[in-house]
């Protein structure tokens, strides 16, 4: 079984603390021989560039709570400390991963620039940093012109290297349903964990095809999958492009909720 | 009374033929011990008195085997009696460097091991299994989902109110900030400034309401997610709970009896659900750098085993135990170490048992001497044994130097008779310099060193011959092997009537014979073999009574043999050298001549002379003076000596042969020479018994035949001295062709008769000496009387003159 369409060109967005670099490693699933090219886009966000030019505007600490003032100084100075940082990790981890990799700086705001360079990728990778695991710092619904853009993406959520299996929605109607598959069995195998199909009750009597394990779930919710998930300590979920359900909603939701990453592969 | 000997008087044999069997194979090994009727009283009294103190010494040579004795009587006492107790030490987990002690009936500790082990292995099986259920996995999850709703639901409500309030809420590389917006977008400097100064103050006031919001949220978060920690942890100690009291419902129906197992269950229960964290990390993968040791969740489940001190399920009664190495660690047990990262660690599983544990209820022989060559062995055992626990120290801890945490074990209660196996030497020395000695060992068990030889004890001697033959595979000895070894047994002791209990010397000796049977390319021990074997030891440390032997046939140590002498007589000394004995003749002279009743031994002068001997150069000069000087003095000055005697001189063996040389000197009667005498004497010149006079005659024989046998040859030896003989064959065999002669003699006028014979193998009236030593004394006082005149008369003479001077 061959993907339809190469994953070649991979868009790294860097609004994050560290990079994840077992995630990094994981994406070698995709390269199929080919040799993949990373782009690793660090955002200077707009919004806040603006937002510490304004007079009166406090930051609250995360782990304190602490407030302290805000002033145009202070957040130049983070952002451009935060860039260094992750360049340079960015840059050791694809040199160490043997990845061809570009390290790009824009400016703009963080959701359109990202909707834009995502035109020009085969899959938009979001580090967990832009959902920050104590507090999420983007409401699901943030990532609407991502999703609605109908791009491959992945949500690195927990650090990659927890959980104890991969979970993919099993829905044969989907039209990259053998893609999902193949791309699942791929990260299983690499992972060297156990790969479980989510099947709808109804379609379970299809399965014959498959020697993996599968799981029967009453209905594709939002609930059954986020418990499933949680329930078998996923390490990533896989979504098809399924015609049977309302995807923008549901993911959007799943961004939200889920603990485990997440990757959706559209086309 | 005197009496020549006959050949038969000189060696008791024993008629092979009397025995039941014709080889040692076909005897049982061990079934016989020799009879030691006062020590096995002994240690009946000490094993049956219940009292504390009561532990035994047993006195006697080490070669007696007496540790094989005591074993074997108190395998007999012991026996039907119950097996003794079984030992646990557990964990203490309140206080862990004091492990405790359990008692169980024997066999109840293995089990409680096994259960234990049981228990734990599925402890480990199925608490992970039970915190891996789907039910326990959803429990755990929907508190794990509460927190994450909460923080979701936070997010979403702050977002919504700071959008109402016209605000946004945007992440920072630290936190949050609430900045102003105008369609989504965070308003520019320039359109902010334009603002009305009450718009603006309203946008500070919205954004310090919004910053209010999630500073009050974000405080409470510490508090929500400790309350899911301890939400999950409440749910992992029900879930494992439920497990655990599960696996051991089973156990507590079965030891319900013990207290302090049950006790034990309640704190492995507590301990178990206060780290039930650890028996989850023992199958999660290793870190590199924890490869290499033991982990703490390992350690920590061994914390929970029970350490067997002491397994009497196999025991068939009270345990009769000894210790060949009485050192401290041996003794009260030890704590051994396990190195981790360089540094020595111990926990209660490697406490190791002493022999006090594993004879604890029952019996432990120890040898006294290797005892007290143990440094702190003696102090731990007296204080063991008079607190009636057994404390296990280390010698650091004995000295109060123990720098590193340590554990105590709890003591275990001690109830155990003590066997010390020492010499009567140690014995004085201990009751003299212990002051605990008395009170700890109240029991004395004094072993001979022979034993009668009566048909019993014959028996018990086959015994162990047989069993020494099968201990060390040697030949069997045929029926007469066997009675020269019982002879031989009777020698070492020197005693007709009586035989060694230094089986130890037997064993070597046969050990010996069947080396020579198998040169000899025989399967059986002969007699032959076993004296061949004693003659080889002789030969073997030989060499100085050979080189003696020489020197007297060349003349540099003068021993006459034949003819007369006048003050001189042939005493019989024993030498040692080493472990090895021999006789050896001895020239003994003596010179008398006119004094004032002065006897000079001139060994005691040149402090050559033991105290011994010294007392019995007093006895013989008491003997002449009662005898010679009743009514008159004794106007003699005699002098004694041993010639060519360079080593000393102890013992009262040669008494009579001195007061026999004194008489020949004062009489000038001639003494004869090819006659040899040893023997003692009282102040009535009645003869008393010697030592070694089996050694003493053949020490003259060997010299006499060396020199030629004449027929004239002999000793005299006292007349009570005649149930030692155990004398060589070659020498019985000279006596019954009349090359040799053997007297005994009661008196000193009976030796005097045969030694101042004139006539070989004859006696004379001794009256004929004694009247020459009267002639002789009488001569000598007449001659001090007018000396003494002569004397007197000159001393007025002076006195007179001194007068007339005077006036």
């Amino acid at each position: 079984m061959k993907m339809t369409k190469q994953i070649t060109r991979i868009l790294f967005t860097l609004e994050c603390d560290s990079i994840d670099q077992d995630a990094m490693r994981a994406l070698a699933v995709f390269s199929n021989g080919n040799t993949l090219e990373l782009t690793g886009l660090y955002v200077e966000d707009q919004d806040l560039v603006n937002a510490g030019q304004l007079p009166g505007l406090v930051e609250i600490s995360l782990s304190s709570g602490e407030i302290s003032k805000l002033s145009p100084l202070r957040v130049n100075r983070q952002i451009s400390s935060q860039q260094k940082k992750i360049k340079t990790q960015f840059e050791a981890s694809a040199r160490n991963l043997n990845y061809n990799a570009m390290f790009k700086v824009v400016k703009g705001r963080v959701f359109e620039m990202l909707t834009e360079a995502a035109i020009d990728s085969d899959i938009v990778v979001v580090s967990r940093s832009l959902r920050h695991t104590g507090m999420r710092a983007h409401h699901g619904s943030r990532f609407e012109p991502l999703v609605s853009q109908h791009t491959n993406f992945l949500f690195i959520n927990e650090p990659w290297r927890t959980g104890e299996c991969i979970i993919a929605l099993y829905d044969p109607a989907a039209s990259n349903h053998s893609v999902t598959l193949d791309v699942a069995r791929k990260f299983a195998e690499r992972e060297q964990i156990e790969l479980i199909l989510a099947v709808p009750q109804k379609e379970i009597s299809n399965l014959a095809e498959t020697t993996e394990r599968s799981i029967a779930l009453q209905d594709w919710s939002e609930d059954s999958i986020v418990q499933l998930c949680q329930f078998k300590n996923a390490r990533l979920l896989i979504l098809p492009e399924s015609k049977n359900l309302d995807w923008r909603k549901l993911l959007l939701g799943l961004i939200d909720r889920l603990q485990c990453s997440l990757l959706r592969l559209e086309r | 009374m005197k009496l020549e000997l006959s050949a038969e008087y000189l060696l008791k044999k024993l008629d092979e033929t009397s025995f039941p069997f014709k080889t040692t194979a076909e005897i049982k090994p061990d079934e016989e011990l020799l009879t030691q009727s006062r020590a096995k009283q002994s240690i009946e009294f000490g094993v049956g008195m219940p009292f504390s103190g009561y532990n035994i010494y047993a006195l006697g040579s080490t070669q007696s085997n007496k540790r094989k004795l005591i074993t074997k009587r108190l395998e007999h006492l012991v026996n039907g009696e119950k097996s003794t107790s079984d030992w646990c030490y557990i964990s203490n987990f309140e206080e862990p460097e004091k492990p405790k002690s359990i008692k169980l009936p024997p066999g109840l500790g293995r089990k409680f091991r096994r259960d234990m082990q049981i228990f734990i292995k599925n402890v480990r099986v199925l608490i992970p299994a039970s915190l891996s259920s789907d039910e326990f996995q959803n429990q755990k999850q929907e508190i794990a989902n509460a927190l994450q709703l909460h923080r979701t639901n936070d997010a979403t409500e702050l977002e919504q109110e700071a959008k109402n309030l016209n605000l946004t809420m945007l992440p920072t590389p630290k936190g949050f900030i609430f900045a102003p917006v105008d369609n989504d977008k965070v308003i520019e400097q320039d359109a902010y400034l334009e603002l009305s100064t009450e718009q603006r103050k309203e946008i500070q006031n919205n954004i310090e309401h919004m910053a209010d919001q999630l500073q009050e949220k974000l405080r409470e978060y510490p508090k929500i997610q400790q309350k899911l920690i301890e939400d999950q942890r409440s749910l992992i100690q029900k879930s494992a709970e439920q497990v655990i009291s599960t696996l051991m419902s089973n156990l507590h129906s079965q030891y319900e009896d013990y207290t302090r197992i049950i006790d034990y269950f309640a704190a492995v229960k507590h301990e178990l659900l206060e780290n039930v964290e650890k028996i989850m990390e023992l199958d999660a993968p290793q870190a590199p750098a924890q490869m290499f040791s033991t982990s703490n969740s390992e350690l920590f489940l061994d914390s929970f085993n029970v350490n067997l001190i002491v397994d009497s399920t196999d025991s068939k009664g009270p345990p009769v135990l000894y210790e060949s190495n009485p050192s401290l660690d041996s003794l009260v047990g030890k704590l051994e170490h396990r190195i981790e990262f360089g540094m020595p660690v111990t926990d209660f599983n490697l406490i190791r048992p002493g022999a006090l544990h594993r004879a604890n209820g029952g019996y432990l022989l120890l040898d006294a001497e290797r005892l007290l060559q143990k440094p702190f062995a003696w102090d731990a055992l007296k204080r063991s044994i008079s607190d009636q626990i057994i404390r296990i120290e280390s010698v650091s801890q004995m000295m109060n130097m123990t720098y590193s945490v340590s554990l105590e074990p709890e003591p275990i209660p001690l109830d155990v008779k003590i066997i010390l196996l020492g010499s009567n030497y140690l014995y004085h020395l201990l009751r003299n310099y212990d002051a605990d000695f008395d009170q700890l060992f109240k029991v004395v068990a004094d072993f001979d060193d022979d034993v009668e030889w009566s048909p019993q004890n014959v028996t018990a001697y086959t015994s162990i011959i047989a069993s020494t033959v099968k201990e060390f595979s040697l030949k069997a000895l045929d029926a007469a092997a066997v009675a020269r070894v019982i002879e031989h047994a009777s020698r070492l002791v020197a005693d007709q009537k009586r035989l060694s209990t230094h089986v130890d010397d037997i064993g070597d000796l046969l050990k010996e014979a069947d080396f020579l049977a198998t040169q000899d390319d025989l399967s059986i021990i002969a007699r032959k073999h076993i004296s061949k074997a004693i003659e080889q030891r002789v030969f073997r440390l030989g060499r100085y009574k050979e080189a003696v032997r020489k020197n007297i046939d060349r003349g540099l140590i003068l021993v006459d043999i034949s003819g007369t002498k006048v003050g001189q007589i042939n005493g019989l000394s024993v030498v040692s050298v080493g472990q090895f004995l021999f006789g050896q003749p001895m020239r003994i002279t003596a010179t008398a001549r006119l004094g004032r009743g002065e006897l000079i031994d001139i060994e005691r002068e040149s402090k050559m002379g033991g105290n011994i001997h010294s007392k019995a150069m007093m006895i013989v000069s008491s003997f002449i003076g009662s005898r010679y000087a009743q009514d008159r003095p004794l106007s003699l000055r005699g002098s004694l000596v041993f010639e060519q005697s360079y080593g000393g001189v102890e013992g009262d063996s040669a008494s009579i042969a001195e007061v026999c040389a004194l008489l020949s000197a004062i009489s000038e009667c001639p003494i004869r020479q090819n006659l040899a005498i040893t023997g003692s004497m009282d102040q009535h010149g009645k003869v008393q018994a010697i030592g070694g006079v089996n050694d003493k005659i053949e020490g003259f024989f060997d010299i006499c035949l060396s020199q030629g046998l004449t027929g004239e040859h002999g000793v005299i030896i006292p007349e009570s001295n005649r149930e030692h003989l155990m004398l060589r064959e070659d020498v019985v065999e000279a006596v019954k062709n009349k090359q040799f002669h053997i007297h005994t003699v009661t008196t000193i006028d009976d030796a005097m008769s045969l030694l101042f014979s004139e006539k070989p193998l004859s006696s004379i009236d001794v009256k004929e000496v004694h009247k020459c030593v009267i002639d002789r004394l009488d001569h000598w006082h007449n001659i001090r009387l007018n000396a003494d005149k002569e004397a007197e008369e000159k001393s007025t003479d002076i006195e007179s003159t001194d007068i007339h001077e005077n006036d």
